[in-house]
C-alpha cells in the first residue's frame, strides 16, 4: 500500500474517500430508523379591546349616511326614468320610419324578381331547345356508326369464315397426308417386323433338339418376352397353344432360351419385339 | 448490557482483540481499494500505448526512423515501445561491429527483447499477488474476530445464572460484524485480482507476439 501511496497517491486518496463514504452512509443509514415523533403546533389568536360608546356614535353616523344615499338614489332613478320616456318616444318614431322603408323596399325587390324569373325563363327554354338539337345529331350520329359497325362485323365474320374453311381445309389436306405416311410407315415397319421375326426363329431352330418319335403334325405356339439387347427374361416363356405333346413342347421353351440373346432391333422397333409370339412347326 | 445495536456502538463496545481485528480488516480493504484504482489506471494506460505503438509500427515508416523518434520522445518509455528500443539498440550494435553471422544477430536481439518483455510485465503485474492475499485471506481473520467474540460472550454467559436471548445477542451481532468486513474487503479483492490478471496476461500475449515478429523482420534485414 506505501508503494503505491508513494508513486500514485490519487487512487489511495480515492480508496480512503470510498471507505468514508460506506461508513457514512452505514452508520446514518442505521441511526435514522426511528424517526422522531412530531411536534404539535398550536393555532394563535389575535386579539384587542373596543369601547361601547364610540360603537354607537358610529353607528349614528352609518344611519345618516345611509338615509342621504338613499335620497341621492331617489333622485338619479326619476332622472332615468325620464330618459328613457325620451329614448322609447324616439325608437318608435325611428321604427315607423324604416318599416316605410322596409314596404318600398320590398315592393322593389318583387319587381325584380318578377323580371329575373322571366328572364330565366327564356333562357330555360332555349336552353332545352338546344339540348333536344343536339340530342337528334347524337342519335343520328350513332345510328350511322352503329350501320357502320354492323357492317364491320359482318365483313369480318365473312374473313373468318374464309379464314376457318382455309385453315380446315389445310388440316385435312395434311392429315391425309400424315395418314399416307403412317400408312407407309407401317407397311415398312411390318416388312421389317418380319424379316427379325424370321431371323429369330431361324437361330431359335437352330438350337432347337426336335424330340425324334412322332410328331411331324405338331405345332405349338410360345410367346416370348424380351428384354432391349434380345435376352430372354427369366421365366419369359410361355406355351400359349400347346401341341399336345409335353415333351414337345419343353424342348421349344429350352430351345428359346438356349438361343438368347435374340437378334432383335434396337430404337423404337424393338416395342413390338417386347412381347413376341411365335409358331413352332418341326419340319417348317 | 445494552440493547442499543447501531453498528458504530456495536463497534466500540467489542472486546480490545475484536476491535483490532476490526481495524486491520479495514486497513486492508482500504490498501486492496488503492492498488485496484492504481491497477486500473496502470493498464488501461498500457493498453493504450500498446495500441498507439502497434499503429505507428506497423504504418510502414523506417524502423531506423522509428527508433530515433522513441528516444528523442521520452527517456522513460514503457510497454512495446522500451520493447522495440532494446531490440533495436542491441541489433544496431551488433551491426556497427562487424558481425556477418545473421542468426548471432537475431538472437542478440531477440534475447535482449525477452528481458526488457520481462521488466514490463513485472511492472504490469506489481501488487496482484497482495490483492490475492487480501482477497483470500480477509475472510479467515474475518473468522477469527468473530469467533473470539462469540467466545467472549459465551463466557460471560457462563457467570449468570438465567441465560436470555437477550444476554447473549449483542455479543454474537458484535462479534459478526468482523466476518462482515472481512468479506467486504475480500470480494472486490477477489474480483479485481482475477480481472486485472486476465488483463496482464492479454498484454504478455500481445508483447510476445510483437517480439516473435519484430525478430523475423530484423531477420529480413540482416540477410539482405
Amino acid at each position: 500500500m506505501f508503494g503505491v501511496l508513494k508513486r500514485n497517491p490519487v487512487s489511495v486518496l480515492l480508496a480512503v474517500l470510498l471507505h468514508g463514504l460506506i461508513l457514512f452512509f452505514l452508520v446514518y443509514g442505521i441511526d435514522w430508523a426511528p424517526t422522531k415523533p412530531a411536534v404539535p403546533k398550536a393555532n394563535i389568536v389575535q386579539a384587542h379591546t373596543v369601547d361601547a360608546e364610540q360603537l354607537r356614535q358610529a353607528a349614528a353616523e352609518e344611519k345618516e349616511a345611509e338615509r342621504q344615499k338613499q335620497r341621492q338614489r331617489e333622485k338619479r332613478k326619476q332622472a332615468e326614468e325620464k330618459k328613457r320616456r325620451q329614448a322609447q318616444e324616439q325608437k318608435r318614431i325611428a321604427k315607423q320610419k324604416a318599416e316605410q322603408q322596409e314596404r318600398e323596399a320590398e315592393v322593389k325587390r318583387q319587381a325584380r324578381l318578377k323580371k329575373e324569373r322571366l328572364a330565366k325563363e327564356a333562357k330555360r327554354k332555349a336552353e332545352a331547345k338546344r339540348k333536344a338539337e343536339a340530342k337528334r345529331k347524337a342519335e343520328l350520329e350513332k345510328k350511322r356508326k352503329a350501320e357502320q359497325e354492323a357492317k364491320r362485323l359482318a365483313e369480318a365474320k365473312r374473313k373468318a369464315q374464309a379464314e376457318a374453311k382455309r385453315k380446315a381445309e389445310a388440316a385435312a389436306q395434311a392429315e391425309r397426308e400424315r395418314a399416307l405416311q403412317m400408312q407407309l410407315a407401317a407397311e415398312q415397319n411390318s416388312r421389317e417386323i418380319d424379316r427379325y421375326v424370321a431371323v429369330i426363329k431361324q437361330q431359335i431352330e437352330r438350337s432347337w433338339l426336335k424330340p425324334g418319335q412322332g410328331g411331324d403334325q405338331l405345332s405349338c405356339v410360345v410367346q416370348v418376352r424380351l428384354i432391349p439387347g434380345g435376352d430372354v427374361v427369366p421365366g419369359g416363356v410361355s406355351v400359349i397353344r400347346s401341341s399336345g405333346n409335353a415333351a414337345f413342347d419343353r424342348s421349344v421353351e429350352t430351345a428359346v432360351y438356349k438361343a438368347a440373346p435374340l437378334p432383335v432391333p434396337s430404337g423404337t422397333l424393338f416395342e413390338s419385339f417386347r412381347t413376341l409370339k411365335l409358331n413352332f412347326k418341326p419340319n417348317s | 448490557m445494552s440493547t442499543d445495536l447501531t453498528i458504530t456502538h456495536l463497534i466500540l463496545n467489542a472486546s480490545i482483540v475484536v476491535q483490532f481485528v476490526i481495524a486491520l480488516l479495514v486497513f486492508a480493504s482500504v490498501s486492496s481499494w488503492s492498488m485496484i484504482f492504481d491497477r486500473m489506471r496502470i493498464l488501461k494506460k498500457a493498453g493504450r500505448a500498446a495500441d498507439e505503438f502497434e499503429g505507428r509500427f506497423w504504418s510502414g515508416g523506417d524502423l531506423a526512423e522509428l527508433y530515433r523518434q522513441i528516444e528523442r520522445e521520452t527517456d522513460e518509455e514503457s510497454g512495446m515501445a522500451s520493447i522495440f528500443r532494446a531490440g533495436f539498440r542491441e541489433f544496431a550494435r551488433l551491426r556497427t561491429k562487424g558481425h556477418k553471422d545473421p542468426m548471432a544477430m537475431v538472437q542478440g536481439a531477440q534475447r535482449s527483447m525477452r528481458v526488457s518483455l520481462n521488466r514490463e510485465v513485472d511492472r504490469l503485474e506489481n501488487h496482484l499477488s497482495t490483492l490475492a492475499t487480501i482477497g483470500s485471506t480477509s475472510p479467515y481473520v474475518g473468522l477469527f474476530g468473530t469467533v473470539w467474540g462469540i467466545m467472549n460472550s459465551f463466557t460471560a454467559l457462563g457467570n449468570v445464572k438465567q441465560a436470555t436471548l437477550a444476554l447473549v445477542a449483542p455479543g454474537i451481532a458484535e462479534a459478526l460484524i468482523a466476518t462482515a468486513i472481512g468479506l467486504f474487503a475480500a470480494i472486490p479483492a477477489v474480483v479485481a485480482y482475477n480481472r486485472y490478471s486476465n488483463d496482464v496476461e492479454r498484454l504478455n500475449n500481445r508483447y510476445d507476439d510483437f517480439v516473435e515478429e519484430f525478430a523475423t523482420i530484423l531477420q529480413r534485414q540482416a540477410v539482405a
